[in-house]
């Protein structure tokens, strides 16, 4: 339970930082819709998937 | 517009609230942990509908759209890095839930009060949310007096406005304590979600060509506003100040945070939070929309708080739409001030005046109620000072509930975590806030969360170290928690 608790936490800070480093970054010259606004996007969808993840392990 | 559309659409608003607060009422048993916590058996729907409509306020199509329209796409990115905050009730959600049900609490402080064994954490916490979200509360009924005022032109005085979303606050939070919030905040979730849809979906296929043709004048007359720092707003230290304290919003604002104990199930809480999560994604997606579809439609304006109300009072959008985008904005507002009311008045009941909690219930409650009128009175004078930049004070209150953040994780996963830790933790947190926010100083240029985030830390960790724990009720309270996380299977 610790280690799979910790592989979570670990990739969500991985996760959670690319949403400050690409945006500033790497896609800091690219002025369309499929730049920043695309991967932002994108990183709710996967945090959210993530999330639910993680709550579809309890039980009641 | 004319005023009298205004108040007619309010009306038949304010009447349907009215309905539906009163059907809440059904099967209402007596008590405190009833009235400030729907007796811990909502259902997942309505707590995730009640969650969505307390956490999305005015902001979202006011203050959100503003920085959508003058900053650009960095505004899309500090509500989403809010959104996936949502994480952090993974794994906090199911442990407020358990030790909830388990000790008792009626508040999130009252449970770190019990958990560090010493009363003052809860009193400082309360006194810190009275603090910071009174002035967020004020922001919300200065957010209605704006909408009316700008779409009757100026017809409907600004305090008119703040009076009507004064009364139905206080009056929705009254009728049945969080029964009838979540009702009509389930009510008013819907609202937002269809009105905040229609709206730009009418002006996206009405007036910008549908959204492939959007996008492309967006590139082609502002590609400036699609990347960061874009036009200057957001450049990084701005977009780390604004987005630190907001990822931590769901478990350091108490009125989200208490929230985690009403679920009548674990299966409740993932739905609550399930549904949550879409509404918060299409709700902020469509509200950086609307920003920039105003930049494109009315560009050149001075204040960019005003995009909404000018673009729903401009001539691409028809007289009923407006009133309507109106009436889902109010929407918004209220049933974020309702709650924060019935909250901030839980606190002071249960946390700041630790001997009303000795009294019988029935007196606890009238209590709970004269605070539930002497809150909205505080705010409705703050609103009436009319301080500008809405989203700026939204942002200083989410910095200053921050403070208790070490602490909550110190409850939960630091058995060595000590009461003086907590209690110093908050007091230096909240006055280096304060502070910085009242001076300007950015000490190497970064905003006041980072530097309370940091400071809070520090200190919680240091003075922790080297005092002692309450290990016997540390030992009680996560004994209990390690072996119900195992049996529930809870990371």
């Amino acid at each position: 339970m610790t280690k799979r608790r910790l592989l979570w936490v670990v990739w969500l800070v991985i996760l959670i930082l690319s949403a400050y480093i690409v945006p500033y970054i790497l896609l800091h010259d690219v002025n369309k819709i499929t730049g920043a606004f695309l991967y932002w996007t994108l990183f709710a969808l996967i945090a959210i998937f993530s999330t639910i993840k993680i709550i579809n392990y309890w039980r009641d | 517009m004319s005023p009298t559309y205004v108040y007619l659409a309010m009306f038949v608003y304010i009447i349907i609230g009215f309905i539906v607060a009163y059907a809440s009422r059904k099967g209402m048993k007596k008590g405190i942990i009833e009235y400030f916590l729907a007796g811990r058996s909502t259902n997942g729907i309505l707590a995730a509908l009640s969650y969505s409509a307390t956490t999305y306020s005015a902001f979202m199509m006011i203050g959100l759209a503003g920085f959508t329209y003058s900053g650009g796409v960095g505004a899309l990115g500090f509500e989403l890095v809010y959104l996936s905050g949502l994480a952090l009730v993974a794994f906090f959600g199911p442990r407020f839930w358990l030790v909830g049900k388990r000790f008792g609490y009626v508040s999130p402080y009252e449970m770190l009060a019990d958990r560090y064994d010493n009363k003052w954490i809860a009193r400082l916490s309360a006194i810190v949310a009275c603090i910071f979200l009174i002035p967020y509360l004020a922001v919300q009924l200065m957010g209605v007096g704006y909408l009316m005022n700008g779409l009757s032109d100026g017809a409907i005085p600004f305090m008119v406005g703040v009076g009507i979303a004064t009364v139905l606050a206080i009056a929705w939070a009254l009728i049945a304590g969080l029964r009838s919030v979540t009702w009509t905040d389930s009510f008013q979730s819907l609202i937002m979600i269809v009105v905040s849809l229609l709206i730009l979906f009418f002006i996206v296929y009405k007036e910008l060509g549908g959204f492939i043709n959007f996008f492309s004048t967006l590139e082609s007359k502002y590609p400036d506003l699609l990347s960061v720092p874009g036009p200057g707003f957001f450049n990084f230290k701005v977009f780390l100040g604004l987005t630190l304290p907001w990822f931590f919003f769901s478990i350091s604002n108490p009125q989200v945070s208490q929230r985690l104990f009403i679920p009548r199930s674990l299966k409740a809480m993932k739905i609550m939070i399930k549904g949550f999560l879409a509404f918060g994604l299409i709700y902020t997606l469509v509200s950086v929309l609307w920003g920039f579809s105003a930049r494109i439609l009315i560009p050149n304006l001075a204040q960019a708080d005003m995009a909404t109300p000018t673009l729903l009072g401009s001539e691409y959008v028809p007289g009923v739409l407006g009133l309507i985008a109106m009436i889902g904005i109010t929407a918004a507002a209220i049933s974020t001030i309702d709650s924060i009311m019935l909250t901030l008045s839980s606190l002071v009941v249960r946390d700041v005046y630790h001997k009303i909690k000795d009294r019988p219930g029935e007196s606890q409650l009238k209590l709970g109620k004269l605070f539930i009128l002497v809150i909205a009175l505080i705010g409705f004078l703050f609103a009436s000072q009319q301080y500008d930049l809405i989203a700026t004070l939204s942002v200083t209150s989410s910095v200053g509930l921050m403070v208790v953040v070490p602490t909550i994780f110190g409850a939960f996963f630091w058995r060595r975590a000590t009461a003086t830790g907590s209690i110093l933790s908050i007091l230096t947190g909240s006055l280096v806030a304060l502070y910085l926010q009242f001076s300007g100083w950015k000490p190497l240029g970064h905003w006041p969360g980072v530097w309370t985030l940091l400071v809070t830390t520090f200190v919680f960790m240091l003075v922790s170290l080297i005092t002692k724990p309450p290990a016997k009720k540390a030992d009680e309270f996560m004994g209990y928690l390690d072996k119900e996380l195992d049996k529930r299977n809870i990371l």
